[in-house]
């Protein structure tokens, strides 16, 4: 199953087995994290294989650890194929970061150098995964809570170069690039406005949480609240150029489905808003 | 080594401990927050993503051990045990093995077995359960010679497990008290902790897990199954193996019955 343009879905989370397998919301499509389903006997793989009779799907994975200097983990990358033949999803993306170093995983999204030399091995690590798997792989922008001084390219640059190099396309994460916006001071708008949008196929809208310090605070992307207004805007911004499916994420803290299809809900009205706005500017 | 690969070998240290990284904060842009201030959110995430996955997994011990213990718990083991799997499915099958090394646990000698068994029950749980039927009609044709060759075989999901504690009793006390809250009677009233217990964890349902204590006598027929022996040897072996009892036809096809009932046998077959 395809998930067309504009569709808005929502990340499959374990509390909501239940509820989409008895009562099936009206959800365009589902995200999931692939390293939930990679056991074939497992639970959520009969779940998933389940659901996926009535939803489309896209898979989210966070441990390719694509930007890491260890070689790519040959039997991750196995299971992950496995997956992706048996259930052929619509859309299948990673993340610019690494999490492994010398075979020892972090199980979190560790920020890289903006550099030429991390570009040319980070294009050669989704060179080496798009041919694996066969197909392209979407790489999502992370969020990052420090910047390294090496850094010579603007995280958009090293995105657009990475399209370039390697015909992979971009999740675009509407929530990483506000927080990475108030963390690092800089425009959001700059970035949307630099980054190529032609080849984004996913966007993601999240919450985050504010952490306060005496010295300031620091916006956590902890995706466990409801997308905030500054997000949204930007959605609607980027709406007006950009048609790729979007997805509401909410990953801690989980509260009952009808918050989440409510969000759902809410994206689709700032959409069709935005659409009828840019309809009606396109009459004049 | 590249500079890339040395800063994710020094990102790594400073993950595990704090000021071990000097050469990686120089690198790092500092504004408001220092670099080590922004390294310690990383480091934050690190033990607190793996903390929610071992409470995930051991939410009976955590239960036992305390909110505040369980975190030191689970802080010292992050740090010393490697995750080697991006995958994190499988993280925290070392944690009882690290706690039998801690002096801190010393006086508390249970909880190891405690933990191990929790672990077995969190690998069942998220997996699908084998049902099988025993296949009766089959068996009753068999003849007395092909009797003899008979070997049992035990549902493929099935986990032995034997403690010098009551341990099994113990979880499933707490189990019991974590999912029925509304029985709000203390857990633990009238149990005897010291006094050996043997058993098997086996998935029964979707997502549900049997973890059943059993007749000494039955453990030891599903180890001797467990090690593809004709069951025709049973006795001659428990005798041999210490055994005080001779066991009578009567108490074995008791015991038989009983475990093919329960699905702990599900089919069998012929020794050659």
């Amino acid at each position: 199953m395809t998930i067309l343009p504009n569709q808005v879905g929502m990340g499959l989370r374990a509390p909501h087995y239940q509820d989409l397998l008895s009562n099936q919301p009206d959800v365009s499509w589902l995200e999931v994290h692939s390293e939930n389903y990679l056991d074939d006997a497992s639970v959520q793989r009969h779940i998933l294989r389940e659901l996926s009779q009535h939803y489309p799907l896209s898979f989210h994975g966070v441990g390719l650890s694509l930007g890491s200097t260890d070689s790519l983990n040959l039997q991750h990358l196995k299971s992950l194929k496995e997956l992706v033949n048996e259930f052929n999803p619509a859309l299948l993306s990673e993340h610019l970061s690494w999490s492994s170093v010398s075979g020892r995983y972090f199980n979190d999204l560790l920020p890289i150098p903006y550099t030429k030399q991390s570009l040319q091995y980070f294009c050669q690590q989704v060179d080496q995964a798009q041919q694996f798997l066969g197909r392209q792989i979407l790489i999502e922008n992370p969020t990052a809570y420090l910047s390294y001084k090496d850094s010579t390219l603007t995280e958009w640059h090293f995105l657009n170069n990475l399209v370039a190099e390697t015909g992979c396309g971009l999740l675009l994460d509407l929530n990483n690039i506000y927080v990475n916006s108030v963390n690092h001071q800089f425009e959001p708008l700059d970035y949307l406005s630099q980054i190529n949008l032609s080849a984004v196929q996913e966007l993601h809208l999240a919450g985050f949480t504010i952490n306060e310090y005496d010295e300031g605070q620091i916006l956590i992307d902890s995706h466990g609240s409801p997308v905030c207004d500054e997000v949204w805007q930007l959605f609607s911004w980027v709406r007006k150029l950009c048609s790729a499916p979007a997805l509401i994420e909410w990953d801690s803290d989980i509260p009952d489905i009808e918050v989440l299809l409510a969000e759902v809900d809410k994206a689709k009205s700032v959409q069709e808003r935005t659409q009828n706005r840019t309809g009606a500017l396109e009459n004049v | 080594m590249s500079d890339l690969a040395q800063i994710q070998q020094n990102f790594a240290q400073a993950l595990t401990e704090s000021g071990t990284a000097p050469q990686l904060t120089q690198q790092i842009e500092a504004g408001v927050f220092s670099a080590e201030q922004k390294l310690q959110i990383y480091r934050n995430n690190f033990i607190m993503s793996l903390t929610d996955a071992l409470q995930a997994t051991y939410p009976v011990l955590a239960v036992m051990v305390g909110d505040i213990y369980f975190a030191q718990l689970a802080k010292a083991f992050i740090r010393q045990i490697p995750v080697q799997q991006p995958c994190i499915s499988h993280f925290g099958d070392q944690l009882p093995q690290f706690m039998r090394g801690l002096e801190s646990l010393e006086e508390h000698p249970y909880l190891p077995d405690l933990a191990q068994l929790e672990w077995y029950y969190s690998c069942q749980i998220n997996r699908m359960p084998i049902m099988s039927q025993f296949p009766f009609t089959d068996f009753s044709k068999l003849d007395s010679t092909a009797q003899e060759h008979v070997v049992f075989t035990l549902n493929p999901s099935l986990v032995l497990f034997q403690s010098e504690w009551a341990v099994i009793e113990l979880f499933q006390r707490i189990k019991r008290h974590l999912t029925e809250p509304e029985h709000a009677t203390d857990p633990l009233q009238g149990f005897i902790l010291e006094q050996p217990q043997c058993g098997w964890i086996k998935g029964s349902a979707m997502a549900e897990v049997e973890v059943q204590t059993c007749q000494p006598l039955l453990f030891k027929i599903l180890q001797h199954c467990q090690q593809g022996l004709p069951f025709s040897q049973f006795s001659q072996d428990a005798t041999q193996q210490g055994g005080p009892e001779i066991y009578s036809v009567e108490q074995l096809q008791m015991a038989l019955q009983q475990l093919i009932a329960s699905s702990v046998i599900t089919s069998y077959h012929l020794a050659t």
